[in-house]
């Protein structure tokens, strides 16, 4: 059953549109896309967060290795990936070497504001993105407290800074700050935006 | 009574156990993935278990800290913590009497206290000027500025919405 639905899936029309986009960084966004909106057919609710969404803010330029996206159900939202073409890797980590595609699905409420995400069209689709603010706040407490790759985290922090520096809401990233303690660090990196921009 | 408890809740437990199966050194990223805690929380613990030579730890690439478990102190902890796990559970029923629980409080509270000062102090050592000056001078303003064009090319924002350009 679920081999006939996968094959189904792989010789339809969105599949095919995936494959034959030949941008890795617009064959990822594409693919999301037709995703999220399967998902939200199945009363699904998703959200990019992580660096993927850094990835699509950045136009490419902060590439990752795998797409993180927060779901109200897993269970739907995995029976969708392997029906992709998509098979389970461990550590909730989902391949489609075809698409050269890895998916991590993260069933946790999402920790940002959900008022503040950012919509994307792609095409016919749409996608839901976790809002640049929250994206710093979550890369700046990971430089602080995490250090898996400070450097990293430091460098994505200063570029959303420095590219949404005439849009972003300063005042509710302070507050975020001083919530999770890494006042320090925002300053530091808004004077490397500050440079930058 | 869990066997978890001994070591002050179940995060101690499960970075130990991690740590004792752990067959090379890992990062605490890692250790919070695979088993399903909260970063910050095995980030603190695994600073605890170092200052306490529980765990050792080695930066490599990219500033990267990864731990293993220590060969004295840690291996013990380890092996100690298997012994538990094979006890019946009568065996540890004095630890549930309320004296009991009131010491081990105790002394947990004192370990956080006197942990939380040199946790702070450790945080407040990363250099981020020396962390962000590993790429050649200009290169993450290049980035920056690339991205921030490349976003505008690439999507046109109508609204609140981001529309990709085809």
């Amino acid at each position: 059953m679920v081999e006939n639905a996968r094959t189904r899936f792989k010789t339809s029309p969105e599949y095919k549109e995936i494959k034959e986009e030949r941008d890795l960084f617009r064959r990822r966004i594409l693919f999301l896309g037709v995703l999220t909106s399967k998902l939200k057919e199945n009363s699904v609710d998703a959200i990019l967060v992580g660096g993927e969404a850094i990835d699509l803010y950045t136009a490419g330029n902060f590439a990752t290795s795998d797409i993180d996206l927060v779901v109200d159900n897993k269970t739907i939202t995995e029976k969708l990936l392997n029906k992709f073409g998509f098979g389970k890797q461990g550590n909730q980590l989902w391949l489609n070497s075809d698409l050269n595609i890895i998916v991590q699905v993260i069933d946790k409420s999402y920790s940002g504001d959900s008022s503040r995400l950012k919509k994307f069209r792609v095409k016919n689709y749409e996608l839901k993105v976790a809002a640049p603010e929250d994206l710093i706040q979550n890369r700046l407490y990971s430089a602080k407290f995490w250090k898996s790759n400070p450097q990293r985290d430091m460098e994505q922090s200063i570029a959303l800074l420095g590219i949404f520096s005439d849009s972003i809401d300063n005042v509710y990233l302070d507050k975020l700050a001083k919530e999770h303690d890494i006042v320090d660090y925002l300053n530091k990196a808004r004077r490397y935006a500050s440079k930058s921009s | 009574m869990k066997v978890e408890m001994l070591f002050g809740g179940s995060t101690r437990f499960t970075i130990l156990e991690t740590l004792a199966e752990a067959k090379k050194s890992i990062t605490a990223h890692q250790i919070a993935l695979t088993r399903g805690l909260d970063p910050a929380a095995t980030y603190r613990c695994l600073t605890e278990f170092l200052e306490f030579g529980i765990v050792k730890s080695e930066t490599r690439q990219r500033n990267r800290t990864f731990y293993r478990l220590s060969s004295g102190p840690g291996r013990a902890a380890a092996k100690f913590m298997r012994s538990l796990k094979q006890k019946d559970p009568d065996d540890l029923e004095d630890w549930l009497s309320p004296k009991m629980q009131a010491k081990r409080m105790a002394k947990i509270t004192r370990l956080d206290k006197s942990n939380e000062s040199k946790i702070r102090d450790k945080v407040k050592t990363q250099n981020i000027d020396k962390l962000l000056s590993k790429r050649t001078p200009g290169e993450l303003t290049a980035l920056v500025i690339s991205s921030k064009i490349g976003f505008g090319k690439l999507f046109e924002q109508k609204g609140n919405v981001f529309i990709l350009n085809e």
